[in-house]
Protein backbone atom coordinates (compact mmCIF):
# COMPACT_ATOMS: atom_id res chain seq x y z
CA UNK A 1 0.00 0.00 0.00
CA UNK A 2 1.06 3.65 -0.64
CA UNK A 3 -0.45 6.75 0.17
CA UNK A 4 -0.55 9.50 -2.49
CA UNK A 5 1.78 12.11 -0.46
CA UNK A 6 -0.20 14.87 -3.27
CA UNK A 7 -3.17 14.24 -1.73
CA UNK A 8 -2.83 13.52 1.72
CA UNK A 9 -3.42 16.32 4.15
CA UNK A 10 -1.72 14.38 7.16
CA UNK A 11 -4.61 13.84 9.52
CA UNK A 12 -3.42 10.96 10.69
CA UNK A 13 -6.39 8.64 10.89
CA UNK A 14 -5.38 5.48 9.13
CA UNK A 15 -2.57 5.26 11.62
CA UNK A 16 -4.60 3.15 14.30
CA UNK A 17 -6.02 0.53 11.38
CA UNK A 18 -2.27 -0.56 10.49
CA UNK A 19 -1.88 -3.64 12.47
CA UNK A 20 2.00 -3.71 11.92
CA UNK A 21 2.36 -0.08 12.99
CA UNK A 22 4.07 1.01 9.26
CA UNK A 23 1.93 3.80 9.06
CA UNK A 24 4.72 6.85 9.76
CA UNK A 25 3.07 10.19 10.42
CA UNK A 26 5.90 13.14 8.95
CA UNK A 27 5.31 16.98 8.98
CA UNK A 28 2.78 17.37 6.88
CA UNK A 29 1.72 13.97 5.35
CA UNK A 30 2.07 10.46 6.15
CA UNK A 31 3.61 7.44 4.17
CA UNK A 32 3.61 3.75 4.70
CA UNK A 33 7.07 2.28 5.33
CA UNK A 34 7.01 -0.04 2.43
CA UNK A 35 9.33 -2.84 3.73
CA UNK A 36 6.98 -3.25 6.59
CA UNK A 37 3.64 -3.45 5.11
CA UNK A 38 2.05 -6.44 5.14
CA UNK A 39 -0.31 -5.53 2.35
CA UNK A 40 -3.53 -6.80 4.27
CA UNK A 41 -5.23 -3.91 3.07
CA UNK A 42 -6.79 -2.69 6.50
CA UNK A 43 -5.91 1.05 5.75
CA UNK A 44 -8.05 1.50 2.42
CA UNK A 45 -11.17 -1.37 4.23
CA UNK A 46 -11.34 0.47 7.54
CA UNK A 47 -9.70 3.83 7.81
CA UNK A 48 -11.88 6.04 5.51
CA UNK A 49 -9.00 8.26 4.82
CA UNK A 50 -11.31 11.21 4.02
CA UNK A 51 -9.47 12.38 0.64
CA UNK A 52 -9.12 8.70 -0.59
CA UNK A 53 -5.01 8.51 -0.56
CA UNK A 54 -4.17 5.39 0.16
CA UNK A 55 -4.19 3.02 -2.83
CA UNK A 56 -2.59 -0.31 -3.74
CA UNK A 57 0.06 0.06 -6.79
CA UNK A 58 0.23 -2.35 -9.20
CA UNK A 59 4.10 -3.52 -7.72
CA UNK A 60 1.83 -4.88 -4.79
CA UNK A 61 1.21 -7.78 -7.30
CA UNK A 62 4.18 -8.28 -8.65
CA UNK A 63 6.31 -11.41 -7.63
CA UNK A 64 8.08 -11.81 -4.97
CA UNK A 65 6.00 -8.86 -3.17
CA UNK A 66 2.76 -10.66 -4.18
CA UNK A 67 3.09 -13.14 -1.30
CA UNK A 68 2.42 -10.70 0.94
CA UNK A 69 -1.37 -9.95 0.01
CA UNK A 70 -1.90 -13.25 -0.42
CA UNK A 71 -0.90 -14.18 3.44
CA UNK A 72 -2.15 -11.05 4.76
CA UNK A 73 -5.36 -9.91 3.59
CA UNK A 74 -8.33 -12.56 4.03
CA UNK A 75 -10.15 -10.99 0.86
CA UNK A 76 -7.11 -11.62 -1.74
CA UNK A 77 -7.32 -13.92 -4.34
CA UNK A 78 -4.29 -16.09 -4.47
CA UNK A 79 -3.13 -16.99 -7.95
CA UNK A 80 0.48 -17.47 -7.12
CA UNK A 81 0.13 -19.62 -4.52
CA UNK A 82 -2.06 -21.99 -5.88
CA UNK A 83 -4.11 -22.74 -2.95
CA UNK A 84 -6.84 -20.50 -1.23
CA UNK A 85 -6.19 -18.91 2.27
CA UNK A 86 -3.35 -19.08 4.43
CA UNK A 87 -4.13 -22.37 5.89
CA UNK A 88 -6.21 -25.41 5.33
CA UNK A 89 -10.14 -25.79 6.60
CA UNK A 90 -8.87 -27.45 9.35
CA UNK A 91 -10.94 -28.76 11.82
CA UNK A 92 -13.85 -26.80 10.51
CA UNK A 93 -14.87 -29.18 8.11
CA UNK A 94 -13.35 -32.28 9.36
CA UNK A 95 -17.03 -34.00 10.31
CA UNK A 96 -16.88 -33.84 6.46
CA UNK A 97 -13.36 -33.81 5.21
CA UNK A 98 -11.90 -36.53 7.65
CA UNK A 99 -8.45 -34.84 7.37
CA UNK A 100 -7.52 -35.52 10.79
CA UNK A 101 -8.57 -39.09 11.44
CA UNK A 102 -8.44 -41.22 15.04
CA UNK A 103 -5.29 -42.29 15.24
CA UNK A 104 -3.70 -39.16 14.42
CA UNK A 105 -3.72 -35.47 15.28
CA UNK A 106 -2.95 -32.20 13.56
CA UNK A 107 -0.72 -29.79 14.47
CA UNK A 108 -0.48 -25.70 13.20
CA UNK A 109 2.11 -23.25 14.43
CA UNK A 110 1.10 -19.96 12.92
CA UNK A 111 3.85 -17.72 12.77
CA UNK A 112 3.79 -13.83 13.38
CA UNK A 113 0.26 -13.34 14.91
CA UNK A 114 -0.59 -11.85 17.42
CA UNK A 115 0.08 -8.54 16.43
CA UNK A 116 3.99 -8.30 14.80
CA UNK A 117 3.94 -10.27 11.43
CA UNK A 118 6.76 -12.48 10.35
CA UNK A 119 9.34 -12.52 7.41
CA UNK A 120 8.66 -15.74 5.78
CA UNK A 121 12.45 -16.50 6.30
CA UNK A 122 11.66 -16.78 10.09
CA UNK A 123 10.08 -19.79 9.87
CA UNK A 124 12.59 -22.00 8.96
CA UNK A 125 13.92 -22.32 12.26
CA UNK A 126 10.75 -24.83 13.21
CA UNK A 127 10.56 -26.14 9.37
CA UNK A 128 13.67 -27.56 9.44
CA UNK A 129 13.86 -29.13 12.75
CA UNK A 130 10.37 -30.57 11.69
CA UNK A 131 11.84 -31.53 8.63
CA UNK A 132 15.01 -33.69 10.05
CA UNK A 133 11.83 -35.29 12.52
CA UNK A 134 10.09 -36.91 8.91
CA UNK A 135 7.21 -34.50 8.88
CA UNK A 136 4.99 -34.27 5.69
CA UNK A 137 3.96 -30.80 5.45
CA UNK A 138 0.28 -30.19 4.87
CA UNK A 139 0.88 -29.78 0.24
CA UNK A 140 -2.46 -28.21 0.60
CA UNK A 141 -1.30 -25.29 2.56
CA UNK A 142 0.27 -22.03 0.95
CA UNK A 143 3.92 -22.44 2.96
CA UNK A 144 4.22 -26.10 1.82
CA UNK A 145 4.55 -24.43 -2.18
CA UNK A 146 6.54 -22.03 -1.14
CA UNK A 147 9.59 -24.23 -0.07
CA UNK A 148 12.17 -25.23 -1.95
CA UNK A 149 11.87 -28.38 -0.84
CA UNK A 150 8.82 -29.92 1.47
CA UNK A 151 11.32 -32.81 2.13
CA UNK A 152 14.00 -29.81 3.88
CA UNK A 153 11.83 -27.38 5.10
CA UNK A 154 13.49 -24.49 3.45
CA UNK A 155 12.18 -21.90 1.83
CA UNK A 156 12.88 -20.45 -1.47
CA UNK A 157 15.24 -17.42 -1.67
CA UNK A 158 13.19 -15.25 -3.33
CA UNK A 159 10.02 -15.11 -0.82
CA UNK A 160 12.56 -15.15 2.36
CA UNK A 161 12.43 -11.60 3.22
CA UNK A 162 8.59 -11.00 2.29
CA UNK A 163 6.76 -9.79 5.57
CA UNK A 164 3.07 -11.33 6.23
CA UNK A 165 0.82 -10.76 8.77
CA UNK A 166 0.79 -14.61 9.57
CA UNK A 167 1.92 -18.25 7.84
CA UNK A 168 0.60 -21.35 9.04
CA UNK A 169 2.71 -24.59 9.08
CA UNK A 170 0.35 -27.27 9.27
CA UNK A 171 1.01 -31.25 9.26
CA UNK A 172 -0.44 -34.34 10.56
CA UNK A 173 1.23 -36.68 13.23
CA UNK A 174 0.35 -40.43 14.15
CA UNK A 175 -0.75 -40.12 17.30
CA UNK A 176 2.03 -42.27 19.07
CA UNK A 177 4.64 -39.39 18.09
CA UNK A 178 2.75 -36.86 20.38
CA UNK A 179 5.13 -36.55 22.59
CA UNK A 180 8.57 -36.56 20.37
CA UNK A 181 7.25 -34.09 18.05
CA UNK A 182 5.57 -31.52 20.81
CA UNK A 183 9.14 -31.86 23.08
CA UNK A 184 10.99 -30.83 19.71
CA UNK A 185 8.86 -27.58 18.92
CA UNK A 186 9.29 -26.69 22.66
CA UNK A 187 12.90 -27.29 22.52
CA UNK A 188 13.24 -25.44 19.09
CA UNK A 189 10.83 -22.47 20.23
CA UNK A 190 13.79 -20.67 21.86
CA UNK A 191 15.38 -20.41 18.53
CA UNK A 192 12.57 -18.48 16.84
CA UNK A 193 13.02 -15.07 15.52
CA UNK A 194 9.13 -14.65 15.85
CA UNK A 195 6.34 -14.75 17.92
CA UNK A 196 4.29 -18.17 17.12
CA UNK A 197 1.04 -19.45 18.27
CA UNK A 198 0.29 -23.18 18.49
CA UNK A 199 -2.51 -25.75 18.06
CA UNK A 200 -3.47 -29.27 18.28
CA UNK A 201 -6.42 -31.09 16.34
CA UNK A 202 -8.18 -34.31 18.07
CA UNK A 203 -10.97 -36.29 16.98
CA UNK A 204 -13.24 -36.85 20.58
CA UNK A 205 -13.47 -40.25 21.42
CA UNK A 206 -16.73 -42.32 20.96
CA UNK A 207 -17.26 -41.87 24.90
CA UNK A 208 -17.25 -38.06 24.13
CA UNK A 209 -13.53 -37.33 25.85
CA UNK A 210 -10.39 -35.69 24.71
CA UNK A 211 -7.48 -37.73 26.14
CA UNK A 212 -4.69 -36.11 24.11
CA UNK A 213 -5.11 -33.28 27.49
CA UNK A 214 -3.97 -35.36 30.08
CA UNK A 215 -1.46 -36.41 27.44
CA UNK A 216 0.19 -32.91 26.92
CA UNK A 217 -0.09 -32.00 30.46
CA UNK A 218 2.33 -34.92 31.34
CA UNK A 219 5.17 -33.43 29.42
CA UNK A 220 4.16 -29.78 30.50
CA UNK A 221 2.20 -28.46 27.86
CA UNK A 222 -1.57 -26.87 29.50
CA UNK A 223 -3.94 -26.31 26.49
CA UNK A 224 -6.05 -23.77 26.84
CA UNK A 225 -9.88 -24.22 28.09
CA UNK A 226 -10.79 -22.24 25.42
CA UNK A 227 -11.26 -24.55 22.21
CA UNK A 228 -12.58 -24.50 18.73
CA UNK A 229 -15.51 -27.59 18.41
CA UNK A 230 -16.64 -29.04 14.95
CA UNK A 231 -19.88 -29.74 16.71
CA UNK A 232 -20.63 -32.66 14.27
CA UNK A 233 -23.44 -30.91 11.90
CA UNK A 234 -21.75 -30.78 8.53
CA UNK A 235 -22.94 -33.53 5.78
CA UNK A 236 -22.76 -36.30 4.75
CA UNK A 237 -20.84 -37.01 7.46
CA UNK A 238 -17.14 -38.84 7.40
CA UNK A 239 -16.76 -41.07 10.25
CA UNK A 240 -13.23 -42.85 9.71
CA UNK B 1 -7.95 -10.87 20.08
CA UNK B 2 -8.86 -10.99 16.96
CA UNK B 3 -8.72 -15.00 16.93
CA UNK B 4 -11.28 -17.62 17.12
CA UNK B 5 -8.69 -19.81 19.33
CA UNK B 6 -6.14 -18.10 20.62
CA UNK B 7 -7.43 -16.12 23.39
CA UNK B 8 -5.49 -14.17 26.14
CA UNK B 9 -7.01 -13.09 29.65
CA UNK B 10 -8.17 -15.17 32.27
CA UNK B 11 -10.67 -17.85 31.65
CA UNK B 12 -13.11 -15.94 33.26
CA UNK B 13 -13.28 -13.08 30.83
CA UNK B 14 -14.58 -15.50 28.16
CA UNK B 15 -17.50 -17.23 29.87
CA UNK B 16 -19.55 -16.06 27.93
CA UNK B 17 -18.09 -15.37 24.73
CA UNK B 18 -18.45 -17.62 21.34
CA UNK B 19 -17.43 -17.53 18.32
CA UNK B 20 -19.48 -19.38 15.71
CA UNK B 21 -18.23 -20.03 12.12
CA UNK B 22 -20.32 -22.42 9.62
CA UNK B 23 -18.98 -23.38 6.02
CA UNK B 24 -18.90 -26.08 3.52
CA UNK B 25 -16.21 -28.11 2.75
CA UNK B 26 -14.59 -27.16 -0.89
CA UNK B 27 -14.29 -29.98 -3.28
CA UNK B 28 -17.15 -31.98 -0.86
CA UNK B 29 -20.25 -30.18 -0.25
CA UNK B 30 -19.87 -26.44 -1.50
CA UNK B 31 -21.46 -26.67 -5.14
CA UNK B 32 -24.81 -25.12 -5.21
CA UNK B 33 -24.63 -24.75 -1.55
CA UNK B 34 -25.30 -21.42 -0.88
CA UNK B 35 -29.44 -21.56 -0.20
CA UNK B 36 -27.69 -23.44 2.94
CA UNK B 37 -25.50 -20.77 3.66
CA UNK B 38 -28.10 -18.46 3.69
CA UNK B 39 -30.28 -19.83 5.90
CA UNK B 40 -27.55 -20.15 7.78
CA UNK B 41 -27.38 -16.49 8.01
CA UNK B 42 -30.72 -15.98 8.39
CA UNK B 43 -31.37 -18.11 11.74
CA UNK B 44 -28.08 -16.03 13.01
CA UNK B 45 -29.79 -12.86 12.52
CA UNK B 46 -33.25 -14.22 13.73
CA UNK B 47 -31.77 -15.15 16.87
CA UNK B 48 -29.41 -11.73 17.13
CA UNK B 49 -25.38 -12.15 16.89
CA UNK B 50 -23.57 -9.84 18.95
CA UNK B 51 -21.00 -9.37 15.87
CA UNK B 52 -21.21 -10.80 12.21
CA UNK B 53 -18.40 -10.06 9.53
CA UNK B 54 -18.09 -10.96 5.83
CA UNK B 55 -15.54 -11.04 3.59
CA UNK B 56 -18.03 -10.77 0.92
CA UNK B 57 -19.23 -7.29 1.71
CA UNK B 58 -16.23 -6.31 3.83
CA UNK B 59 -18.00 -4.95 6.59
CA UNK B 60 -19.42 -6.51 9.92
CA UNK B 61 -22.45 -5.70 12.06
CA UNK B 62 -20.72 -2.61 14.15
CA UNK B 63 -19.78 -0.90 10.81
CA UNK B 64 -23.39 -1.08 9.67
CA UNK B 65 -23.46 -4.66 7.14
CA UNK B 66 -26.98 -4.73 5.82
CA UNK B 67 -28.35 -8.31 6.40
CA UNK B 68 -30.30 -8.46 3.89
CA UNK B 69 -27.53 -7.18 1.32
CA UNK B 70 -25.16 -9.75 2.65
CA UNK B 71 -27.93 -12.64 2.49
CA UNK B 72 -28.31 -11.24 -1.73
CA UNK B 73 -24.67 -11.58 -1.96
CA UNK B 74 -24.25 -14.56 -0.60
CA UNK B 75 -22.25 -17.42 -3.00
CA UNK B 76 -21.38 -20.87 -2.90
CA UNK B 77 -17.92 -21.10 -1.13
CA UNK B 78 -18.79 -17.48 1.73
CA UNK B 79 -18.27 -18.56 5.17
CA UNK B 80 -20.33 -17.28 8.36
CA UNK B 81 -18.76 -16.20 10.84
CA UNK B 82 -20.43 -14.35 14.00
CA UNK B 83 -20.08 -14.27 17.77
CA UNK B 84 -22.66 -14.43 20.72
CA UNK B 85 -22.28 -13.40 24.15
CA UNK B 86 -25.51 -15.34 25.37
CA UNK B 87 -25.17 -19.40 26.02
CA UNK B 88 -28.72 -19.82 25.20
CA UNK B 89 -28.52 -17.74 21.66
CA UNK B 90 -25.96 -20.48 20.38
CA UNK B 91 -27.85 -23.01 21.44
CA UNK B 92 -31.27 -21.52 19.61
CA UNK B 93 -29.00 -21.41 16.75
CA UNK B 94 -27.52 -24.81 16.05
CA UNK B 95 -31.15 -26.42 17.87
CA UNK B 96 -32.60 -24.80 14.48
CA UNK B 97 -29.61 -25.54 12.23
CA UNK B 98 -30.03 -29.51 13.20
CA UNK B 99 -33.70 -29.43 12.78
CA UNK B 100 -33.39 -27.89 9.11
CA UNK B 101 -30.72 -30.48 8.42
CA UNK B 102 -28.62 -27.73 6.99
CA UNK B 103 -25.44 -29.94 6.67
CA UNK B 104 -23.02 -27.53 6.82
CA UNK B 105 -19.97 -28.30 9.31
CA UNK B 106 -20.17 -25.60 12.31
CA UNK B 107 -17.90 -24.96 14.66
CA UNK B 108 -18.33 -23.41 17.86
CA UNK B 109 -14.91 -21.56 19.84
CA UNK B 110 -15.67 -21.42 23.51
CA UNK B 111 -14.83 -22.91 26.96
CA UNK B 112 -14.86 -26.16 26.51
CA UNK B 113 -17.06 -27.26 29.37
CA UNK B 114 -19.96 -24.54 28.08
CA UNK B 115 -19.62 -25.73 24.37
CA UNK B 116 -19.56 -29.65 25.29
CA UNK B 117 -22.77 -28.74 28.06
CA UNK B 118 -24.57 -26.82 24.78
CA UNK B 119 -23.87 -29.77 22.71
CA UNK B 120 -25.57 -31.98 25.11
CA UNK B 121 -28.11 -29.80 25.19
CA UNK B 122 -28.74 -29.53 21.31
CA UNK B 123 -28.26 -33.47 21.01
CA UNK B 124 -25.18 -33.14 19.09
CA UNK B 125 -22.24 -35.24 19.54
CA UNK B 126 -19.09 -33.08 19.27
CA UNK B 127 -16.78 -34.61 16.27
CA UNK B 128 -13.18 -32.84 16.62
CA UNK B 129 -11.74 -30.35 18.79
CA UNK B 130 -8.29 -27.35 17.87
CA UNK B 131 -6.74 -27.04 20.79
CA UNK B 132 -4.71 -24.05 21.86
CA UNK B 133 -1.61 -24.64 22.85
CA UNK B 134 0.05 -21.08 23.77
CA UNK B 135 2.23 -18.85 22.67
CA UNK B 136 6.45 -19.15 22.05
CA UNK B 137 9.18 -17.26 20.36
CA UNK B 138 10.19 -13.90 19.89
CA UNK B 139 7.95 -10.51 19.47
CA UNK B 140 10.78 -8.67 18.58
Amino acid sequence: MKIRQELCVGCGQCLPYCPMGAIERGKDTSRINWDECVECGICIRQSKCPVKAIYEPPETMEWPRSVRKVFSDPTSKHENTGVRGRGTEEVKTNDVTARFKRGFFGIALEFGRPGVGTRLGDVEVITKALAEEGIQFEAANPLTFLMEDARTGIIKEDVRNEKVLSAIVEFVIPQENLEEICTKIFETASKAKCIFSWALISRFEPDGTLPVVERLEKIGIKPSKNMKINVGLGRPLKEE
Amino acid sequence: MTHSLHRIGSEDTFQDDYVLISRPAMGINHVGCAPRVKRTLEIIFEEGPTNLGSLTTQENLTMGLDPQELIAKTEDNSPVMCCFHEREKVVKVLKRLKEEEIGLSVIVSGPIDNVQSICKEVGLKPHSANLSLGFHGSAR
